[in-house]
């Protein structure tokens, strides 16, 4: 398996290299903590909102950015296409199972956004002296394991709407649904804790947290070690009901398979 | 132990009616129309190891279909395919590793990375040894003289040499049993009997049992001893390809060359004019009377040349089809396909 993996890995940077130009447009899109930051900062100039000074805002959303680089997912939209044009056919033909070659892809990317974003991120350590984390040895392992839950997720998520593409059209369109959640419910429009407490309840069980504001929130220093142990309870349950998901549909879907287009 | 076996094989798909236009495109959308086309409806055969065998059909006859239930991209309506052994549509590491399914039309290569870079990925994916890696490619690159193409990004190659990159890309595992699908298509004259060349040689080094589909006629004739002819998902004719010929075509053909213009004698009398050019005639002559008729001729007219041949299989072929049509009309079931909603 392992050398199955460097072998995708290596035409998979090979690839990411190739569309280099593409990859960096993608990630300049990808700023939208960034511009609620930019509405967050300037509401909050004369005092803190529900506990949130201007500084815990820009030490939230900088950190949001990059988890929100570092977890990106895209595989419904290659998964969708190969399923309707029947390219899924030449993936179905190998002895390995497809989703292997899209994590593999998605790998490819996360080292080469790592190695883009790792000066900015000492740029903004240095643009913003006022930031702070609570950045010891084990919140940054356990934010580390919680974005690669997070990613994880996402990418789970995506490929199970996905796989729906091989009984509807409107795969793509479900995603949308769910992308607009993700946004409200998953931290990147505000703070989980900013929402009312009845909301609040539901979000910090529902999985958009975990997608995205979880590995923020584990090195803000806001939550009790309790919390961070039952957040990563709830993460991992929903990994393990992904991974169950996807499987059935997988196994189902399969058989709908129609292979068109040759 | 044949190496394919396919007992009343069905493949129905469901596929649902639009009428064109902004109407039609409503009306659909309210209440959809199904209806079941039976792309492969009860087929059965079996290969041994070994075997080239030709796949013939008109466009829509069912043949990538059941290539494709017998690669395991397709699962079965109803019945039975078995490929070494192995149930197609379960798709076991085991056994797709022992197989290949090689479209004319669909390609595997990656079109912005150089062809050597899939073979690398292949290599890993079918755990093909390192020496036998090696050992492939290099056979590979010799057969088909693929030495400089392997390093250029694949979308810079013509369509020629990308296809023989697609064929090393498929065979680098040295898969047992090969089903072709136009492996020639759209390519020109010289090239199509560089394949026809390679996958003889390939079936001869390796034992590989094959399944080929192909529009030109001579890709099948120069390949295959056997012939299966399917149409309208139905199987017509599984045999001999010389004895189909025989079967089918109830005429031989009389190519004969006179001496001198005819004195007022008339072709007709003796059979079927197809052709006549000058001083040369083709007549077809129904089979059991050929030898009668030819000696009549020699006796009659003044003869310089004759010969007695098979018509050309082309022509055999489109006359399974016609024969099939005209039964079909006959029983009243050309579309047979059952509506529902």
């Amino acid at each position: 398996m392992i050398r199955k993996y460097l072998a995708l890995l290596r035409r998979s940077i090979g690839l990411t290299l190739e569309y280099r130009a593409g990859v960096l447009i993608w990630m300049l899109v990808n700023i939208m903590p960034l511009v609620m930051l930019a509405v967050w900062y300037s509401l909050s100039e004369d005092g803190p909102i529900g506990g949130y000074s201007q500084n815990d805002f820009v030490s939230y959303y900088l950190l949001m950015t990059w988890v929100r680089q570092m977890t990106n997912a895209w595989v419904i939209w290659e998964l969708e296409y190969e399923i309707r044009h029947g390219d899924l056919s030449v993936k179905l033909l190998h002895p390995l199972n497809p989703i292997h070659e899209y994590i593999a892809a998605h790998l490819a990317d996360k080292v080469f956004r790592f190695v883009v974003m790792l000066p900015l991120v000492l740029l903004a350590w240095w643009l913003f002296p006022t930031i702070h984390y609570e950045a010891t040895p084990i919140t940054l392992t356990l934010m580390t394991v919680a974005m690669i839950a997070a990613w994880l997720i996402r990418f789970l998520v995506q490929y199970c709407f996905g796989i729906l593409a091989f009984w509807i059209s409107a795969s793509i369109t479900l995603n949308e649904i769910w992308f607009a959640a993700s946004m409200l419910l998953g931290g990147i429009v505000a703070p989980i804790d900013l929402f009312p407490v009845p909301i609040q309840a539901v979000a910090n069980y529902l999985p958009f947290r975990f997608m995205l504001s979880f590995p923020v929130e584990v090195v803000l220093g806001r939550l009790s070690s309790t919390e961070i142990g039952i957040g990563f309870a709830i993460m991992l349950f929903w990994v393990v009901f992904f991974v169950v998901l996807y499987r059935w549909l997988w196994a189902k879907g399969v058989r709908q398979f129609s292979a068109f287009g040759a | 132990m044949p190496h394919i076996l396919v007992d009343h094989l069905r493949k129905y798909y469901q596929v649902h009616q639009k009428e064109p236009g902004l109407a039609g495109s409503l009306k659909s959308f309210i209440r959809r129309k199904y209806h079941d086309v039976k792309a492969v409806d009860d087929i059965s055969f079996s290969i041994e190891p070994g075997e080239i065998v030709g796949f013939l059909g008109p466009n829509g006859a069912g043949k990538t279909t059941t290539l494709k239930v017998l690669s395991g991209l397709l699962y079965p309506t109803a019945g039975v395919a078995r490929v070494l052994g192995f149930t197609p549509s379960e798709r076991r590491a085991a056994f797709l590793r022992q197989i290949t399914l090689v479209m004319g039309q669909k390609q595997q290569l990656n079109w912005d990375l150089p062809a050597m870079e899939t073979f690398i990925v292949n290599a890993a994916i079918y755990e093909i040894p390192d020496d036998q890696f090696k050992q492939t490619l290099a056979d590979l690159a010799e057969l088909l003289e693929l030495g400089p193409l392997l390093k250029k990004q694949v979308r810079k190659l013509s369509l020629g040499e990308r296809m023989k990159c697609e064929l090393a890309a498929a065979l680098l595992h040295r898969p047992k049993v090969l089903f072709l699908d136009e492996p020639t298509i759209g390519l020109d004259v010289t090239m199509q009997t560089k394949i026809r060349q390679f996958v003889a040689e390939y079936n001869e080094r390796y034992g590989a049992t094959i399944i080929l589909t192909s529009h030109y006629m001579a890709d099948v004739t120069a390949l295959c001893k056997r012939v299966i002819v399917i149409d309208h998902g139905k199987l017509l004719y599984d045999g001999d390809l010389h004895a189909l010929a025989e079967k089918i075509a109830p005429h031989k053909l009389i190519r004969v060359e006179f001496s001198q213009a005819l004195n007022g004698q008339r072709l007709e009398d003796y059979g079927e004019v197809v052709k006549r050019r000058g001083q040369r005639a083709e007549l077809l002559v129904p089979r059991d009377a050929t030898s009668d008729v030819a000696a009549r001729m020699l006796a009659q007219l003044p003869i310089a040349d004759v010969t007695i041949e098979e018509p050309p299989i082309e022509e055999v072929i489109t006359r399974v089809f016609e024969q099939a049509a005209q039964v079909r009309a006959e029983r009243g079931e050309g579309e047979e396909e059952a509506e529902d909603e």
